[in-house]
């Protein structure tokens, strides 16, 4: 007999409906041990009593991005001073070229101190303006605080909410790739780290529906083999340097 | 001048503003509004958590991460609907999300073990109600939710469609097929339900 060459049977439909409620009958709730393992994961209220909103995990992105916009004009600014003084040929090359990840030339003179409206910045001396790099530190530090809380979010098996998990992911992809363009990424430590970052997050921004269990083997293969949650934890708090090789705020 | 005294709402308004007021405070992070909506709707989350699992151990997990999901998502919650029908999707969509998940690392772990297990012969009442919970176990996800929400648990076609994001004609379907699927599971048991 199949499903299809059977009608309805009343006895039998009687019978279920006596018999189903007894499937898996609950027992009593057991109320105040779910609500303590409950309230133990829930945030904790801040000083002011409101928890951080999540709704501001999506207003980050335009924070970030603004802030390397800004980045970027204090860039070109003090290029431009720097080329109004010291004549426009070289400046012209580093002003096309904002990014700074050339090996430094050791032998190249460095301007005298003394006479310092005569010196030409070069590129890296440009990223050492606190004013310049300050934008450029909170916006790497608030990318990689959001790439571990996305991360973290993802291995704590939120993938169900895929889809969300993804859009998140296209939005700090979005920021790695900012930052990847500016000089930030001359740090060779946190370009690496923002290199892997970026395929891990290709991978997640990929996610619609359920992940499969390839999908989440492979993401998951990446995760480990990159080292990428230790890494992201050791960068994020004392935020990514944002000085080219061999320099320092 | 004299105010005139506003009329009392009708319970169902006053009920509703309440559970408002509830939401808000609990967005804003208040532990006793928080408990309050837990407390007004732990029981049904549970018992849709348990009808699904069948199991306590799973039921509890499952309860817990709809409560901490919600929570964390209240901004999320717009009050279209009642904060009771928002609860319910998500329980039900965290326990079917864990029943899959629990599934792949069970098919992992012991296939043989359950293999043996749905195996095992039997004859009186108590093994027909034992073969009905296997062969529940063995539908099909969409004709096992529905046949379970709303035989067992008594919600409506309308609630569960709600619940599921199906149309309530999606949903009535899935239950025919449910119980055609049980009754040619169980046909060797015709005896007991026609006497």
């Amino acid at each position: 007999m199949t499903t299809h060459d059977i009608g309805p049977d009343r006895d039998f439909e009687r019978w279920l409906a006596q018999a189903a409620p007894t499937l898996n009958e609950p027992p009593a709730t057991p109320k105040d041990d779910m609500w303590a393992e409950v309230a133990a994961r829930l945030p904790q209220p801040t000083a002011r009593g409101r928890r951080p909103s999540a709704r501001g995990r999506w207003t980050w992105p335009v924070m970030v991005a603004a802030a390397l916009l800004l980045g970027a004009a204090i860039d070109r600014f003090l290029l431009r001073r720097a080329a109004e003084v010291a004549g426009p040929p070289r400046i012209a090359d580093g002003a096309a070229t904002p990014r700074t990840d050339a090996p430094v030339d050791p032998r190249k003179p460095r301007p005298r101190p003394s006479d310092p409206e005569r010196a030409v910045p070069r590129p890296d001396a440009v990223a050492r303006r606190p004013e310049a790099s300050a934008s450029l530190r909170l916006a790497a530090s608030q990318t990689l605080a959001q790439a571990e809380l996305l991360l973290a979010a993802y291995q704590a098996d939120d993938a169900d909410d895929a889809a969300q998990l993804a859009r998140w992911s296209r939005d700090v992809l979005s920021s790695t790739r900012l930052l990847l363009d500016s000089r930030a990424a001359a740090d060779p430590t946190l370009r690496a780290l923002l290199e892997d970052l970026e395929l891990v997050l290709m991978q997640i921004a990929q996610l619609s529906g359920t992940p499969s269990g390839v999908e989440r083997e492979l993401l998951d293969r990446a995760l480990r083999d990159r080292d990428l949650l230790p890494r992201l934890r050791t960068a994020a708090p004392t935020g990514p340097p944002t000085t080219t090789t061999g320099t320092s705020d | 001048m004299e105010m005139t005294q506003p009329l009392a709402p009708t319970p169902a308004i006053a009920l509703v503003r309440d559970e408002t007021s509830l939401v808000d405070r609990a967005r804003a992070g208040e532990p006793a509004a928080q408990r309050a909506l837990y407390d007004a709707h732990v029981d049904r989350v549970y018992r849709v958590a348990y009808r699904l699992a069948g199991r306590e151990e799973l039921a509890r997990e499952f309860t817990q991460d709809a409560f901490v999901r919600a929570f964390q998502r209240l901004d999320d919650f717009r009050g279209d609907a009642a904060f009771g029908t928002w609860m319910h999707t998500i329980v039900t969509s965290v326990t079917l999300n864990g029943l899959r998940r629990h599934k792949r690392n069970q098919d992992r772990e012991a296939p043989l073990e359950e293999a043996v297990t749905i195996a095992r012969p039997g004859g009186d009442d108590f093994d027909l109600r034992e073969r009905l919970a296997r062969a529940v176990a063995a539908l099909p996800e969409g004709c096992r939710t529905v046949f379970l929400l709303h035989d067992a648990e008594g919600y409506t076609h309308e609630e569960i469609a709600a619940t599921l994001g199906v149309t309530a004609g999606t949903t009535k379907t899935q239950l025919s097929r449910a119980r055609a699927k049980l009754r040619v599971a169980l046909a060797a048991f015709a005896k007991e339900w026609t006497r």
